[in-house]
């Protein structure tokens, strides 16, 4: 992302940096306006309430373990597999859960391709602690023969689209991803293991014990001038990509389904007052609530899905996912901003009548002062 | 609804964008995948194209990304940057010239764009003899207000002389407005909440009919006020 979070704690040069740093520009007049916009008025540049998040969305994919997650623009994919591996001689009844991070070009210009980045890593790092720190995933019941076989698993993240809280967007899909998982039956008869493949025996879920769900808050630094009130920092959940660039410092909370605080990740930044982090604690105990439900809900229904699938063999195509000329199913709708514009593109059948033919090119034509009648 | 090789009846009137003319004043064939639109002698294809290819002669709002004592490397959303001249202004002198800083908007003109070479810009306007200093001169640099981005054909539409959302909103909120050809907009309204809701006005009204701009704009100013 843009911004350091941790480097600049002056007030100016945060703004700087960042124009300088975007590979994708971003003009001073845009920092500037969000900057002000939030500390004068609690106005955020895309309409959102203060503590208004984007539509969280989570599509599954073919296979168990592939998850799609997206709030609004910003979207990320997560996949999981496992395989069986000798484990090391320190830890032999334990299995093993690693977590890759991706970020390239097809998220962001600004993000080059190859190493990973030290946003990348810190990202990475971030669903680590998340998850294997808090234990969500249970390791122990991923050993198959002690000192001889445990399961490894991989999370494959990358991101495909940044428009801010990408961190979150990611940290999410590793979790549905793991949680979507199916690893194979395995059937231990003394010392050996015999493993069944998907036709003999179901693929058995991973043992997931909670669900932490990451909350990112930006804050910004109140207006240096203006000793009238005692103003505190203004906070935002959910930054998108501009309030990203124009922050000056992230807190993330981990809250999991039954309100227990699982991780605080503060990355240096503008110092906090602790009434301020009790109070986001609270929103993000709300939020992480919601978050969760949502998570379960769009597994039951993609479990059922399947469910209705495998009964069916013998019908490829289920009557109501078969697109129709006449009308598109709610299921297949497409997603996105950018489709929607495309649907909403009707054929503009009537010809202005006397339009100007093609620009010369006054530039009067392109800026205009108006005069509104209020 | 075109793809590229379909045959564009022209019927007299000029290629725009996305439209070919190779078989005389009769047909054209589409270049690019989208939406016909025939504005009065020209017709062209309207899609989400983002990315801007310098055509000279075009107006454009960029952001300067670098400066050296002779030049201004402006970003205007082309597969490479732009060259503006620092005294490219007009009456500018060595002495008297502007002072860009990195991250400044600037409206400025497609000198030269040939697509082996860097493109040039420069805000010489020659339709007035005024000098930058005095303000007046539409070319040069934007300061305050808010840029954004948008596909290149809702650009075009809003830089119609008759552009029913610039009109409508125009008659409720005062506000300043300079649309560039490659799809960066800047804009200008009192405080921060009109602004914003402009912003998503306009962002918003590409691909909707009048009707529905105006109960559009009734509810965002519902929800605004």
């Amino acid at each position: 992302v843009f911004c350091p979070s941790g480097a600049h704690v002056s007030p100016g040069a945060p703004l700087r940096s960042a124009v300088r740093m975007a590979a994708v520009p971003l003009s001073r007049a845009e920092l500037d306006f969000t900057l002000r916009a939030l500390q004068t008025e609690g106005v955020r540049v895309d309409g959102r309430e203060l503590t208004a998040c984007r539509r969280l969305g989570i599509r599954f994919g073919a296979a168990h373990g592939e998850v799609e997650v997206s709030f609004g623009p910003t979207r990320a994919l997560a996949v999981c597999s496992g395989e069986i591996v000798a484990p090391p001689p320190e830890r032999p009844n334990e299995g093993r859960i690693s977590f890759h991070v991706e970020f390239g070009p097809i998220a962001s210009p600004s993000f080059e391709p190859g190493r990973p980045s030290p946003h990348a890593t810190s990202v990475a790092n971030l669903i680590e602690r998340l998850i294997k720190g808090s234990r969500a995933v249970d390791a122990e019941a991923l050993c198959i023969v002690g000192g001889q076989q445990v399961w490894s698993i991989r999370v494959d993240v990358r991101a495909l689209d940044d428009d801010g809280n990408l961190g979150d967007a990611c940290a999410i899909a590793a979790l549905c991803s793991l949680l979507h998982f199916r690893r194979a039956d395995v059937e231990t008869q003394g010392g050996a293991a015999k493993v069944h493949s998907a036709e003999d025996r179901v693929p058995v879920p991973l043992s997931v014990h909670h669900l932490p769900v990451p909350v990112t808050y930006a804050l910004f630094a109140p207006p240096a001038a203006g000793k009238r009130r005692k103003a505190g920092p203004t906070w935002v959940l959910d930054p998108n990509r501009l309030e990203e660039a124009a922050m000056s410092g992230t807190l993330c909370l981990a809250v999991n389904q039954h309100g227990e605080l699982c991780g605080v990740h503060k990355p240096g930044g503008m110092p906090l007052d602790i009434s301020v982090i009790r109070h986001c604690t609270e929103l993000a105990v709300t939020r992480a609530k919601e978050i969760t439900g949502w998570i379960q809900a769009e597994l039951t229904a993609d479990l059922a899905v399947r469910e209705k699938a495998r009964r069916n063999v013998h019908q490829l195509f289920a009557a109501e996912s078969l697109l129709t000329v006449d009308a598109v199913s709610a299921s297949h709708a497409p997603r996105g901003p950018s489709a929607a514009a495309v649907k909403d593109l009707a054929p503009a059948g009537s010809a202005t009548p006397s339009a100007a033919p093609a620009p010369a090119g006054s530039a009067l034509r392109g800026r205009k002062r108006v005069a509104g009648a209020a | 609804m075109c793809l590229p090789g379909d045959r564009v009846p022209l019927d007299g009137a000029c290629a725009g964008v996305g439209v070919a003319a190779e078989g005389g004043e009769s047909f054209g064939f589409a270049t690019a995948a989208g939406v016909l639109r025939r504005t009065g002698e020209v017709v062209s294809v309207e899609n989400l194209r983002k990315r801007y290819i310098p055509r000279e002669g075009d107006f454009v709002v960029g952001v300067v990304t670098q400066r050296s004592s002779e030049v201004y490397k402006v970003d205007i959303r082309a597969p490479s940057a732009a060259y503006l001249p620092t005294m490219a202004f007009n009456a500018a002198t060595r002495k008297n010239r502007p002072a860009l800083e990195v991250g400044s908007l600037v409206y400025a003109r497609v000198q030269s764009a040939h697509p082996d070479l860097d493109t040039e810009l420069s805000c010489i306007d020659p339709e007035t003899k005024k000098a930058w200093t005095t303000g007046e001169v539409l070319l040069g640099e934007l300061r305050g207000g808010l840029s954004f981005e948008v596909p290149l054909s809702a650009a075009q539409r809003l830089l119609d002389a008759e552009c029913f959302v610039l009109d409508r909103l125009g008659q409720d909120f005062a506000y300043e407005l300079c649309v560039g050809g490659n799809g960066r907009i800047w804009l200008l309204a009192p405080g921060a909440r009109e602004t914003v809701l402009l912003l998503q006005v306009i962002k918003r009204s590409f691909g909707m009919t009048d009707a529905q701009i105006e109960v559009m704009i009734q509810k965002m100013v519902e929800i605004f006020t």
